[in-house]
């Protein structure tokens, strides 16, 4: 198979992660809080999903168990930052240590051990296609996660949820003064960003790489946080620099198989800068960062 | 006698040790436009805010089409029939119209688009559903606000100070609409401290002073006096005459500025030509949002013109446009913003320290060290010689009322003796003595041969202070009109636009 | 009371005695076993700190010293724990130096009386800091070995963390057994350009595997992963990865951290300086690195050819080279 197959094939899967918890992030930031603790939560995930397929839970049980175990650790970031309306971004930080302490606590026993993973599904008919057929063939998760990004676009286009949503992030003093409660829309929001995020780490330690290691998120929930930001709260843009950040850190790495005489570390940053170059290019224009931006994210609410 | 639509009897409201509401009564009969009128701080606001479930009254009863009625939520209020537009809207400016709407109002998008048309034919309301409400004007905006209200079929609509943000055209087009929604069976409560409008549209009036009802009128039976007595509970003072003055030195001249700034939601200002001399008020007057903002940052200098356009704002004579504020103040300019809290004036920070912010030329400071006595004793003479009215100059700048507050910071700035005064929206939100006090004193500066230049969307101030006035309009400026020779409805059409070369759609 | 006086007198005389004996009695005591302390910077768990800390276990297992252990200490807070453990009296100290070199030779020179022993990228220093670094390669040859005479599409690829010479070093021996057996293979390298990100390692396998690689070597885990979803096998790296991959990983290139400890140990008991370089303990010859593999998995005369060099590699007679260039 050619190095645009093998991207091709990837991509997706190699976004999943990325996807799943920048589109929780997402949700958040667009209800105006900034939880910067997405690495912790998805560390966390991880290794909650890891210890109950490795018990033999099964995978179904191991992504509830992992949204449940990272919904609750972000209910307790809500509980600091929006209950007793403490700094957000120390919140955040903190919250994301935390995580990434408890997962390897709870990973100590399991380091480098190993489960089996998930079989791929092939979308009959598409996945013949030469060349581009083996984009089809994803294992469940991905395609849920696709299902997933519709569902939140629609959401925020077309439905009253998403229009509730983005009003508590734009003018919090407005969306309480026609009689929602700002708080418990931030509240759930945060929960559903956690939930996303342990899905995320889950797919990471039981699918991804069926292997659980301490650290083995690597920064992840930091990008997807970064392109949250680059994608300028757009669903459609997250969605593209995910599959964008996918695509080239496979393609440093096809690079480096066929003997490109590239210095590794060059095709390491890659990925990074041209994400951050193409979505700053879209993103350039002025007034669409206005419209788009979140005018309370990361300030407190006081009623 | 028809029973009233709603009955306040003995409602009291407190927030700590202030008292908002002591013992209100109040009727508003079905079909009536009901005035509440009241100075700032007379507790017009608070009032609203419990009828309308905001908040809940500490004493007394509310009763509402013969039932009590115990408002939790405004949820609530709106379920029982009540709905209210807000002086600040609460509107959400990256959604549009209908998004809007369907914030508050169940429905799918088709039918209240649809509504919104029907609503706005009726009552002459017109706005676009489908505009996003950034793009809107003031009164657009206003109207997307009462019709959201009305869709919740309201018997009881509460509208605080709705004509503050209106040309007077505007007003006109807005009180027709009250009328068509009275008859149709809607009552309306109708807070503002504009007499002269009360009496043109309401059929009842309740005064408020300090938190306290002095009396129900028929607003058509007395005329502007009498009810400012009862509002105030003395005589206004007169007017300050202006001295005719004429032929004093330029102390600021801007020629043809163009300015366009980099936020892209920001008015772009063409062809600015302005002068202000010496012994002469010169107003700007125009509806928020057509460049006022803009224009004064280029004034007092917080906003500095880029090298190649020199030779555009010139003070005392000199070329400022390069100059960052505090040169400015050095030629002998003072400036009084339109912001109290966080620009004329530091919240968290004694009246003291907030003295130093702007006077600290006047020997308040020796080697680079603040003369803490100086400075105490600067401030104390300003307070008073400006009638502040606060228990002393170390009290935080925040807890003083907005009026004075504003008498404070005004007073500090005409302490420095400047040559050229700016102030913008001198009597926003301050009480009817303290603003009365402030245009006294800047007519008085200006019979002693100051130059002052005032931005304000008060028209009747504008009248009563300026020598001259200039209408602002999409970021142009209309031409010099002497303000003995000019009616309120020729500023009104300015004000629109009506008046320029290429008349853009018209602001109704 | 003078008999009780004439017991105690003969009880501090035979006392006195045994301690005078014992004084002058050789270093080399079964009897006292050496403090020592392990100071691991990730989980025990991790593949190459378990290596350290069975050689611990085992020699504690055994009397040698008597061992305590912290994991998981982060570079901001290893030279305390260096501090800690000379304070309480450990004698030696195992642990590793990459993320704080500097600051641990100078923990050293204030304790002069301890001696460290630590993996380290840079040189011994002074006469209680020694160093020793990560030489599977002799493993890694045997593997490769096997490898190349496995591959039908005489391509092989090796994943590896980043190009510093100790895994460069690695690399190119697996990559040197290979061309020993099977000169036309070709060797494919992606680094991953980090120490800890599995699914990295993964996705760079499966790049290979793209490429026309059917044996990997993993230097870095997760490289098994991407053999197990495309049904190849792979070489694993430092422990024994077999068990957790059992139809993938066929061959592990070993280390052995003993005879390394041995060594460290006997200087110690002897009073001799640690300051030196002890990697070499850490060769096949010495005991250190091996070749686990599965019988049966690569073709007979293979694994005769290798055993044979495994042989020679112990007798000294062959030594594996050491290429630290960045391998191509």
């Amino acid at each position: 198979m050619n190095a645009l197959e093998f991207i091709l094939a990837g991509m997706l899967a190699a976004a999943t992660p990325f996807l799943l918890a920048a589109l929780g992030e997402l949700v958040v930031e667009r209800a105006g809080v900034l939880n910067l603790g997405v690495e912790g939560l998805m560390a966390f995930g991880a290794v909650l999903a890891f210890i109950v397929v490795y018990h033999g839970g099964g995978h179904l049980l191991s992504f509830v168990a992992a949204g449940l175990g990272s919904a609750v650790l972000s209910l307790v970031f809500a509980l600091v930052a929006l209950g007793f309306r403490a700094n957000q971004v120390a919140t955040g930080l903190a919250i994301g240590i935390l995580g990434q302490g408890l997962s390897a606590l709870f990973g100590k026993t399991y380091e480098s051990l190993t489960v089996k993973g998930l079989p791929k599904l092939a979308l009959p008919w598409l996945s013949e296609i030469p060349l581009a057929g083996r984009l089809f063939t994803q294992d469940i998760v991905v395609w849920l996660s696709l299902a997933a990004t519709l569902a939140i676009w629609v959401m925020f286009a077309y439905t009253k949820v998403g229009l509730v949503v983005r009003a508590t992030g734009e003018n919090p003093k407005a969306a309480h003064a026609i009689g929602y409660s700002v708080t418990a829309i931030r509240f759930a929001a945060v929960a559903f960003g956690g939930t996303m995020a342990g899905f995320a780490g889950a797919y990471a330690a039981v699918v991804y790489t069926p292997l659980w290691a301490d650290g083995m998120i690597a920064g992840r929930g930091w990008i997807a946080i970064a392109l949250v930001v680059f994608g300028t709260w757009l669903t459609g843009r997250i969605f593209l620099g995910a599959c964008l950040f996918g695509a080239v850190s496979l393609m440093g790495l096809a690079a480096q198989a066929t003997g490109l005489d590239v210095p590794s570390q060059v095709l390491a940053s890659l990925p990074y800068l041209v994400t951050i170059i193409v979505l700053g290019i879209i993103s350039a224009d002025r007034r669409l960062l206005k419209l788009n931006g979140i005018a309370s994210l990361g300030e407190p609410f006081e009623r | 006698m028809t029973a009233p639509l709603l009955s306040l009897r003995g409602i009291s409201k407190s927030y700590g040790q202030i008292h908002a509401n002591q013992g209100i009564d109040l009727d508003v009969a079905p079909e009536s436009i009901h005035a509440v009128l009241g100075e700032n701080g007379a507790g017009k606001s608070t009032l609203m805010k419990l009828i309308y479930g905001v908040e809940q009254p500490d004493e007394g009863t509310i009763v509402w089409d013969g039932e009590p009625l115990n408002l939790a939520s405004p949820a609530e209020a709106r379920r029982k029939g009540i709905g209210m537009v807000f002086q600040h809207f609460s509107l959400f400016e990256t959604l549009t119209v209908v998004e809007n709407i369907r914030l508050v109002v169940p429905g799918r998008k088709a039918d209240l688009t649809e509504r919104i048309r029907t609503l706005g034919r009726d009552f002459g309301l017109e706005v676009d559903p489908l505009a996003p409400v950034h793009a809107l004007s003031v009164g657009e905006r206003q109207r997307v606000e009462i019709i959201r209200c009305l869709m919740t079929k309201p018997r009881l609509l509460i509208l605080d100070e709705p004509t503050s943000v209106l040309p007077p055209q505007s007003v006109d087009k807005l009180f027709d609409t009250l009328r068509r929604l009275r008859d149709g069976g809607v009552s309306i409560l109708f807070i503002s401290h504009k007499l002269e409008e009360i009496r043109a549209i309401c059929d009842k009036a309740t005064i408020l002073r300090a938190g306290r009802v002095t009396g129900h009128v028929d607003p058509r039976e007395h005329d502007a006096h009498d009810l400012a007595r009862l509002m105030i509970g003395r005589d206004m003072p007169e007017p300050m005459p202006a001295v005719s003055q004429s032929g004093g030195e330029k102390r600021l001249e801007i020629i043809g500025l163009d300015h366009r700034p980099e936020d892209p939601f920001a008015v772009a200002l063409s062809g600015i030509s302005l002068t202000v001399r010496a012994g002469e008020i010169l107003g700007i007057a125009g509806i928020s949002g057509n460049g006022q903002s803009e224009l004064a940052a280029l004034i007092s200098g917080e906003t500095v013109l880029p090298r190649e356009q020199r030779d555009r704002i010139y003070m005392m004579g000199k070329d400022v446009g390069t100059l960052g504020a505090a040169a400015r103040r050095q030629l002998g300019f003072a400036f009084v913003p339109e912001d109290r809290l966080g620009r004329g004036a530091v919240p968290e920070m004694s009246l003291v320290l907030n003295s130093l912010l702007t006077a600290h030329p006047l020997g308040l400071l020796r080697h680079g060290l603040v003369e803490k006595a100086r400075a105490k004793a600067f401030t104390s003479e300003c307070i008073r010689q400006y009638d502040v009215r606060t228990p002393g100059p170390d009290v935080e700048a925040g807890a003083l009322s907005g009026g004075n507050l504003q008498k404070f910071i005004v007073g500090r700035e005409i302490m420095l003796s400047p040559k050229l005064l700016f102030v913008a929206q001198p009597t926003w939100g301050v009480d009817v003595g303290a603003a009365s006090a402030i245009r006294r004193r800047l007519v008085a500066l200006r019979n002693e041969g100051m130059a002052i230049l005032v931005i304000s969307e008060e028209l009747e101030e504008l009248f009563e202070l300026c020598d001259v006035i200039q209408v602002l309009h999409h970021g142009t400026l209309s031409p010099r009109l002497e303000t003995r020779d000019t009616r309120p409805e020729d500023i009104g059409q300015y004000m629109i636009g009506a008046h320029t070369p290429a008349a853009p759609k018209v602001l109704a | 009371m003078t008999r009780d006086l004439m017991m105690s007198r003969r009880n501090v005389l035979a006392s006195g005695l045994a301690l005078g004996v014992s004084a002058f009695a050789p270093a080399v005591r079964a009897s006292a076993p050496i403090k020592v302390a392990g100071i691991h910077a990730s989980p025990v768990e991790n593949a190459w700190n378990s290596v350290l800390h069975k050689a611990l276990q085992d020699a504690a297992a055994e009397g040698v010293i008597e061992y305590v252990f912290s994991e998981g200490v982060s570079g901001t807070d290893y030279p305390r724990a260096m501090r800690e453990y000379a304070e309480q009296g450990a004698k030696l100290i195992i642990g590793e130096a990459y993320a704080v070199e500097k600051q641990a030779r100078e923990v050293a020179v204030d304790y002069p009386e301890t001696a460290f022993v630590l993996g380290s990228s840079g040189k011994e220093s002074g006469d209680n800091f020694g160093v020793f670094g990560t030489w599977n390669h002799d493993g890694a040859y045997l593997a490769g070995m096997l490898a190349g005479k496995m591959t039908k599409s005489n391509v092989v690829g090796s994943v590896g963390a980043m190009p510093i010479p100790e895994v460069n070093m690695l690399i190119n021996a697996f990559a040197a057994g290979v061309k020993a057996v099977n000169p036309d293979a070709k060797h494919l390298v992606t680094f991953i350009g980090t120490f800890f990100d599995p699914p990295k390692a993964r996705e760079a396998g499966l790049a290979q595997i793209d490429a026309g690689a059917d044996i990997l070597f993993g230097e870095r885990i997760g490289t098994a992963d991407a053999a197990k979803e495309r049904n190849i096998k792979s070489v694993g790296s430092l422990i024994d990865y077999t068990p957790r991959y059992p139809d993938t990983v066929f061959a592990n290139a070993l280390w052995g951290f003993r005879p390394i400890l041995s060594a460290a140990i006997a200087d110690v008991a002897a009073g001799k300086p640690v300051g030196k370089d002890y990697t070499a303990f850490g060769l096949l010859k010495e005991g250190g690195s091996d070749v686990a593999y599965v019988k049966g998995v690569a073709p007979a005369e293979a694994e005769t050819a290798m055993e044979a060099k495994r042989a020679e590699i112990k007798s000294g007679a062959f030594e594996v080279p050491r290429i630290t260039d960045e391998p191509k």
